[in-house]
């Protein structure tokens, strides 16, 4: 086997070449990164950690990455479902448009979604402009005013200024994950199973939930995954939405360049060594998962 | 259950699948539909199924019943797709269980009863060590076994199979094919096959649907679209066959307006001797070995026309035919078709 043939000529150099570069982008900054935390004592390392806004803001970024990633995999499932299986007019444009948030650099997103969501957003203050656009129209029409102050209140978001707007924001940046992973495996699929499923009696929920889910869950899996990887680690836009209130609304990575500002490099290479180790379990948990189930399906 | 189909017609965009057919399949019958591919077969068996739509004006009738408006999970029919459609994330017991565990819960057996049906199930195509497999994990005979056991396991009261042995070898194909009419013999569902193997379809089914661009050229038993065929078609599509325009006629006399004649190989008679003064002078040009058959290639002497002959290889010995003799040739069983008989 020493000199077995190979298909990719010149192996060992291309081999040392990706060793190499992965050492030296991705390896060398971690190992960086954790030694640089060790310039903390263990009581100063917990000490940073257990900071109330700190944990406060591991609680919101998990929390609101997972309720973002969750939704992605409903609604990522049935984008990815409609433009493959669906055909209907300008699919080809809708289709090219979830790459939109690849695409955009993320503080543009988060201008963008604040200029919407936010309280004298367009859609946060909705009722508001509404009530002033109706009071203008009624004036030039002879009665001025008709409407008092908040009238058409109730027609505002009534999330503005909660951190349901980081869920939004998260969920825009990390759709195009689900349904990327999802497309190739949709189109690969034949309608045959599902057929077959109907023509045994099952209706459309069992087909799903029994032939179709099973199908596609690895490829579901990993696209969530990355989608909840992406925005634990979305800073740009969520900063934007935000209201960036200690122990409240401040997401980790905000929390590190705190740090920084307060001159505490150590301290934010702790966090952001926890954030690191957080990532890296999640993504071998789903690996694993991903794994279990795609052998079972294709056991050997 | 009988099956009735009513003008059936079915067109994709300018394409017309299917052009008012119609048939009729008796209770506990084992049909084929036989044809070439594009000929609307597989069509009209996934309309029957329901998993398509005719074109309106259409019917189905299953007994007496029109089912033509009725969905596919409610036709109560087994369908066997040609690439069996096993779900791969299951292993051979679920498979076969899904039909089962997929009623609603107040029809749905308890799992003693179905563990019970899946085990008759896989006895009865033969795969009881098998259970605890997956798909991937089988041969294609064995797929299609288990494709044919899910379809059952829901007790359809009609059977269809698309292709049910295209994509097997030969030998499986031979052995699954015998097995198929044995177990339809046994089970006595009606059953509706489609097949463009005409020897696959002539022993197999109780009668064959001969199918050509959307229509259905002929319906009957077997024997009798073989012996007794409809038109050119048929007889051109269920075997070789030579083809004597009319001024070419065995006894040489010129009729333009005869029909030709067609004649089978296995129907082409050699001989060393003339002695009756009938046989046609020819020339042996090549011989091949076919194994059981002896297929000869002839050369007519008179009008330097090629015609085929298959011997068996009992007479091929007799006669120690070799390229290059000599030798008389007379036709057999020859058939004549007097309307339109263009192939």
């Amino acid at each position: 086997m020493a000199r077995a043939n190979r298909v990719i000529p010149g192996l060992p150099l291309t081999l040392g070449y990706t060793l190499f570069y992965l050492s030296l982008f991705v390896l060398l900054p971690l190992a960086g990164l954790v030694i640089k935390t060790t310039q903390l004592s263990p009581r100063e390392f917990y000490a940073t950690l257990a900071d109330p806004v700190v944990v406060a803001a591991f609680q919101l970024t998990f929390g609101a990455s997972a309720l973002a990633a969750a939704i992605n995999g409903v609604f990522g499932l049935t984008v990815a479902w409609v433009l493959v299986r669906e055909p209907f007019f300008g699919r080809r444009i809708f289709d090219a448009l979830i790459d939109f948030p690849f695409a955009l650099p993320t503080a543009v997103a988060g201008i963008t979604f604040s200029n919407l969501y936010l309280a004298d957003g367009w859609i946060g203050g909705f009722g508001e402009h509404a009530s002033a656009f109706l009071n203008r129209l009624a004036g030039q029409l002879g009665h001025p005013n008709p409407l008092p102050e908040g009238a058409l209140s109730w027609l505002d978001f009534p999330y503005s200024n909660t951190n349901v707007g980081i869920v939004i924001v998260l969920v825009f940046v990390g759709l195009p994950f689900v349904v990327r992973s999802l497309q190739p495996v949709l189109q690969d699929w034949d309608p045959e199973y599902e057929q077959a499923a109907y023509s045994l009696g099952a209706g459309g929920a069992t087909t799903f939930r029994r032939v179709i889910f099973p199908a596609l869950f690895p490829a579901w899996l990993s696209g969530v995954a990355l989608s909840f990887a992406r925005a634990i680690g979305e800073y740009g836009s969520v900063i934007f939405i935000a209201s960036n209130i200690p122990g409240k609304s401040q997401i980790v990575p905000l929390q590190i360049v705190i740090k920084l500002d307060e001159f505490e490099p150590a301290q934010a290479t702790a966090i952001g060594v926890v954030l690191l180790f957080f990532s890296l379990l999640i993504l071998l948990a789903i690996n694993g998962i991903e794994y279990w189930s795609r052998h079972r399906s294709q056991a050997v | 259950m009988s099956i009735e189909v009513r003008q059936i017609s079915k067109s994709y965009g300018s394409f017309q699948a299917l052009n008012d057919v119609s048939l009729k399949v008796e209770s506990g019958e084992l049909v084929a539909l036989l044809g070439p591919s594009g000929s609307g077969k597989t069509t009209l068996l996934r309309i029957i199924a329901g998993i398509e739509a005719p074109d309106p004006g259409g019917k189905i009738l299953f007994d007496a019943a029109d089912v033509s408006a009725t969905a596919l999970g409610e036709r109560r029919i087994g369908f066997v797709f040609q690439h069996y459609a096993l779900f791969k994330h299951m292993s051979v017991f679920e498979n076969i269980a899904f039909g089962l565990r997929s009623k609603p819960w107040r029809q749905r057996p308890s799992n003693a009863a179905i563990k019970a049906k899946v085990e008759e199930l896989l006895a009865l195509v033969q795969l009881q060590n098998f259970a605890r497999r997956y798909p991937a994990q089988l041969s294609g005979g064995q797929r299609q076994r288990v494709a044919l056991a899910r379809a059952l396991a829901v007790e359809p009261q009609v059977l269809l199979l698309d292709e049910p042995f295209g994509a097997l070898d030969a030998t499986v194909r031979r052995e699954l094919r015998r097995w198929l009419r044995k177990l339809h013999e046994r089970i006595r569902v009606t059953t509706l096959f489609v097949t463009h193997d005409q020897e696959e379809a002539l022993e197999v089914a109780d009668r064959i649907a001969l199918m050509n661009l959307g229509k259905i050229e002929q319906f009957g038993p077997p024997e009798e679209v073989y012996e007794r065929p409809a038109n050119p078609f048929v007889y051109g599509f269920l075997g070789s066959y030579n083809l004597f325009h009319a001024r070419h006629d065995g006894a040489g006399r010129g009729q333009g307006e005869t029909p030709p004649t067609f004649v089978r190989p296995h129907d082409v008679e050699i001989s060393r001797d003339n002695a009756d003064g009938l046989g046609i002078a020819a020339k042996v040009t090549h011989v091949g070995f076919a194994g059981a058959a002896v297929n000869v290639e002839l050369l007519r002497l008179d009008d330097q026309q090629h015609v085929d002959a298959a011997l068996t290889i009992q007479t091929y010995r007799d006669l120690a035919l070799k390229a290059g003799d000599q030798v008389f040739m007379r036709l057999r069983n020859p058939h004549s078709f007097y309307e339109d008989y263009a192939i």
